[in-house]
């Protein structure tokens, strides 16, 4: 299990225990997409 | 009843549903039973809203599901977005709202205050934190 666009989540809750978490752009980066390219 | 702190708005992705809900609290919380599960596609949060405090735009794009006897789930007609889940009433009494904590526009100030049906959640993740879990049982007292 991972997680993606962790800079988007709200403060409210949080899964626990340690995984991959990644930001928006971190995100993007991994698969190559553009900022435009993105939809969200 | 009394409407504290004020009113959110919200809506789907697409736009096509946008609503107007007065917070009795700023809390939410998670129901991890197998219904919940499938119509959210993982898990469920949401918050409730009194019926008579919700004013809801683009009603007709609003398509419902009567999910069991009990309660009936609402969905976007257009892009598919979990909106609510109300009960069903056989006296007809408006029931709340339990609105998809997603949707909101602002999620600032919310509080995650409670889990349930925490029996039926997969053992592949947990919620940070402590809060009041109950079990299935607990839930139907």
């Amino acid at each position: 299990m991972s997680e993606i666009y962790i800079n988007h989540k709200p403060d409210s809750n949080a899964f626990s225990a340690d995984r991959p978490r990644l930001t928006r752009k971190e995100t993007l980066e991994k698969f190559g997409i553009s900022d435009e390219e993105a939809l969200t | 009843m009394s409407v504290v702190p004020g009113t959110r708005r919200g809506g789907c992705l697409c736009g096509a549903v946008r609503y107007t809900a007065g917070l009795t609290k700023l809390e939410f919380g998670a129901c991890h039973c197998d219904m919940c599960q499938r119509v959210s596609g993982g898990v469920n949060l949401s918050f409730e809203v009194p019926a008579a405090s919700m004013r809801i735009e683009g009603e007709g794009s609003v398509v419902s599901y009567r999910s069991s006897d009990v309660a009936t789930r609402s969905f976007c007609g257009i892009c598919g977005s979990n909106l609510w889940y109300r009960g069903n009433d056989p006296s007809g009494k408006p029931q709340h709202y339990a609105v998809g904590f997603g949707t909101l526009d602002d999620k600032s100030g919310m509080i995650f205050a409670s889990e349930i049906c925490i029996d039926t959640k997969p053992d592949a993740y947990d919620f940070a934190g402590s809060r009041p879990r109950q079990t299935t049982a607990e839930v139907l007292g």
